[in-house]
């Protein structure tokens, strides 16, 4: 069977990132986020969405906040989904075992 | 560790806010009602009317004035929630007041903790909004004003502001047009709120 590549939507401002798995992943909501950020909450979703590519000040606040360094947040080309760099393969593979 | 910990849920603000459709009415209804406004004005004042069609003009006036007044507040109050305004508030769920008020906050501290500067986001909003409104007010107010300048000279029974009032009412307007264009472009191109934005 063929390989199905799963290919992110290019999001409106460019840049891909992985706000909303480590957000999820820190258990937060997008409110409580944005007042560790001192930003508004719908900037908080806006980014998520790749509907808002932030400025460099605030994405190196992001990194500082989740403790990563900016290229495991943010990207100009699709990131790789964590569940297959942990897993060491795509969910596809991994579903079909 | 992070800096952060979890904390009370807090109410969505989003509910409050109307969509897109509603808010392009509601720009439409603001500067459609101040043109039917001026035009009722205008004819009140040269038109040759009886006792009860002056009457009729002037319910219609009033009404024009009435929905002006109303239009433009829920005009301008969307785009301040938007991101118009300096500082942007956020609205407390209603176990996050009460905590705050056990704990002797008073309802002007708890605005002061609640409101923040506006972000880079909404400021970046804001000062697109006031380039677009530039944008539409630069070629509105040099074809009005060629349009004061020449048409008198080159076609004939063209309308001029006459009267006092025609004349106070256009310069109202074009204040009104240069305060309120920058809120009415960002109530008109902000996308609607998306629900999901405070899980």
């Amino acid at each position: 069977m063929a390989k199905v590549e799963r290919q992110a939507p290019k999001p409106s401002a460019g840049v891909y990132n992985r706000m909303a798995v480590l957000r999820a992943d820190r258990g937060l909501s997008r409110q409580q986020l944005a007042d560790a950020l001192d930003i508004n909450y719908q900037t908080v979703g806006f980014i998520e969405r790749g509907d808002y590519a932030p400025s460099l000040e605030l994405a190196l606040r992001i990194c500082e906040l989740f403790e990563l360094p900016m290229e495991a947040i943010f990207s100009l080309r699709p990131l790789t989904p964590l569940s297959e760099i942990l897993s060491g393969q795509s969910p596809l593979e991994a579903t079909r075992g | 560790m992070s800096a952060i910990g979890p904390k009370q849920p807090t109410a969505s603000s989003a509910r409050q806010t109307k969509s897109r459709r509603w808010r392009r009415r509601q720009i439409i209804a603001t500067y459609a009602s101040y043109a039917v406004a001026m035009i009722l004005e205008s004819i009140r004042g040269h038109a040759t009317l009886g006792s009860e069609a002056r009457q009729v003009l002037f319910s219609a006036w009033g009404l024009a004035v009435l929905a002006f007044i109303v239009s433009l507040v829920w005009l301008v109050a969307p785009s301040v929630r938007y991101g118009l305004s300096s500082r942007s508030y956020r609205q407390p769920a209603p176990a996050e007041l009460k905590m705050l008020r056990d704990q002797g906050v008073s309802a002007k501290q708890a605005h002061a903790m609640l409101s923040r500067p506006a972000d880079e986001r909404q400021r970046a909003i804001a000062e697109h909004a006031r380039a677009v409104s530039y944008q539409i007010l630069a070629p509105v107010v040099t074809f009005f004003a060629a349009y004061l300048i020449y048409a008198p000279r080159l076609l004939r029974n063209v309308w001029l502001p006459s009267t006092e009032i025609e004349q106070v009412g256009l310069l109202a307007g074009f204040v009104l047009l240069f305060s309120s264009l920058p809120a009415a472009v960002i109530a008109w191109s902000e996308p609607d709120p998306v629900p999901d934005d405070l899980a």
